[in-house]
């Protein structure tokens, strides 16, 4: 199976969950924004950009979904996705926690951005405080589900980046 | 000169995915149909799939909302019980309120009852973490519901159909800021625009004469005419009727409905006829 083909399973996989799973189970109101989450997860496995085409494909699905205009969601989903490629490519080494950490804030991030921009557009309804509250939920609770989601991200680009992490360690 | 990074080759394709993004957003704000249309096709494969899982999970839902919303049931409990004591006190002033409203709208001949509607379940709240002040319902365009419908309960108005899918539709709460509707006080007269104000009440803006006199308490049914709702709906009653006003005349109402925990609702079928 290509690239293409198990990103584009990976891709309706993770819209079925949003709109299912991940909509009925909530916390004070935020859910998972498995949308969002794969497009970061994509960007930092699969460079900038693949993450960015993923993305853009995924807020499509995203903006069909909250009936939101198409094209709103992709004005942050792509450039999130070459951001966290960015400061992926300059990370040497962290821990687990720290990649933890940085998943929240990007997730937490990418829903406020897509919130205001929502505000910006005349698409969302939301008092500034609830949207960056139900923002950081959304990314603790993202980050939450985020191992699974990244063994699966992984292995749709399994096929793509052969020793992508052997170039960027230095041979002694 | 050395070969570009993964970052300077992906530039272009952002720029392209931006361009793309910002085209289709200016096509949909600017009302083309088919990428409406695609956006609910979408909507309507997925629709069955939700049915199912959300019919799966039904169980296991009411045991999160259980764990997740303790604290808020705890309270909603102490709430209830307080107003419980509250309402017993007030029976005989709310008997006399109702009989007031019956008496009103008998005289301008309300069938307030009798209009068509469709019951239909409430969901929950759509997908998404910024959906505020809007629920999802299980009846779509296959049971005949198009946007702009009124939704209703027994108590009064809820709000209106936004976005109608196959099987399901999404629900603009009376209280949303994007909602308005047109308005009579009963007792008055006078009519204007009452319009949703992102918290738990309406405000009554335009139109009200300024040197009207309205009562606290005084009820507010939807005007009809040429309005997109049917007339003589209940829409709630004045708390603060601003009677000082002296250049600009806001009105709050507190809706008849409640729209918190709402379980089920009755969408108003006869749009055409009663507008």
């Amino acid at each position: 199976m290509t690239t293409r083909i198990r990103s584009f399973v990976v891709l309706v996989t993770a819209v079925l969950l949003q709109a299912t799973i991940f909509s009925e189970f909530r916390f004070s109101g935020a859910s998972v924004e498995v949308l969002l989450l794969v497009t970061i997860l994509a960007g930092y496995h699969g460079g900038p950009e693949h993450g960015a085409i993923f993305g853009f494909f995924a807020s499509l699905f995203q903006d069909a979904l909250t009936g939101a205009p198409f094209g709103l969601h992709a004005m942050v989903y792509s450039p999130l996705a070459v951001g966290v490629s960015s400061i992926e490519d300059r990370l040497v080494e962290s821990r687990p926690v720290v990649y933890g950490l940085g998943l929240v804030v990007a997730v937490a991030l990418g829903a406020s951005l897509a919130g205001f921009t929502g505000l910006l557009f005349g698409q969302t309804a939301i008092e500034n405080g609830l949207l960056i509250k139900r923002s950081v939920i959304a990314g603790l609770v993202s980050a939450a589900v985020a191992p699974q989601i990244n063994k699966i991200i992984q292995w749709s680009l399994s096929m793509s980046i052969p020793g992508a992490v052997e170039l960027r360690i230095p041979e002694k | 000169m050395a070969a570009p990074g993964p970052a300077e080759r992906s530039r272009p394709t952002l720029l392209i995915l931006l361009a793309a993004a910002l085209t289709l957003l200016t096509l949909q704000v600017r009302g083309a149909e088919p990428l409406d249309a695609f956006q609910q096709g979408i909507r309507d494969i997925i629709g069955p799939v939700r049915t199912v899982v959300d019919k799966a999970t039904d169980p296991i839902q009411s045991v999160w909302s259980g764990i997740v919303n303790y604290g808020e049931l705890e309270d909603e409990n102490e709430r209830l019980a307080k107003e419980l004591a509250e309402v017993r006190g007030e029976v005989l002033s709310e008997e006399a309120d109702r009989e007031l409203l019956e008496r009103l709208l008998g005289e301008i001949d309300v069938p307030y009852a009798d209009l068509e509607t469709i019951v239909a379940r409430i969901l929950g709240t759509p997908p998404g973490n910024f959906g505020s002040h809007l629920v999802e319902i299980d009846k779509g365009s296959d049971d005949g519901l198009s946007e702009g419908m009124a939704v209703v309960t027994g108590a009064g108005l809820v709000g209106r159909l936004e976005q109608v899918d196959r099987q399901r539709s999404v629900v603009i709460l009376a209280t949303h800021p994007d909602f308005s509707v047109g308005v009579r006080l009963v007792e008055s007269q006078d009519e204007g625009l009452a319009v949703g104000t992102g918290g738990e009440e309406m405000r009554l803006e335009d139109g009200v004469r300024l040197d009207a006199v309205i009562a606290e308490d005084e009820v507010v049914i939807t005007s009809g005419g040429r309005s997109r709702f049917p007339a003589d709906i209940p829409v709630g009653k004045v708390t603060d009727p601003d009677n000082f006003a002296e250049y600009e005349r806001t009105i709050k109402i507190e809706l008849a409905a409640s729209l918190e925990n709402l379980s089920f609702v009755n969408v108003v079928m006869d749009l055409e006829e009663n507008s």
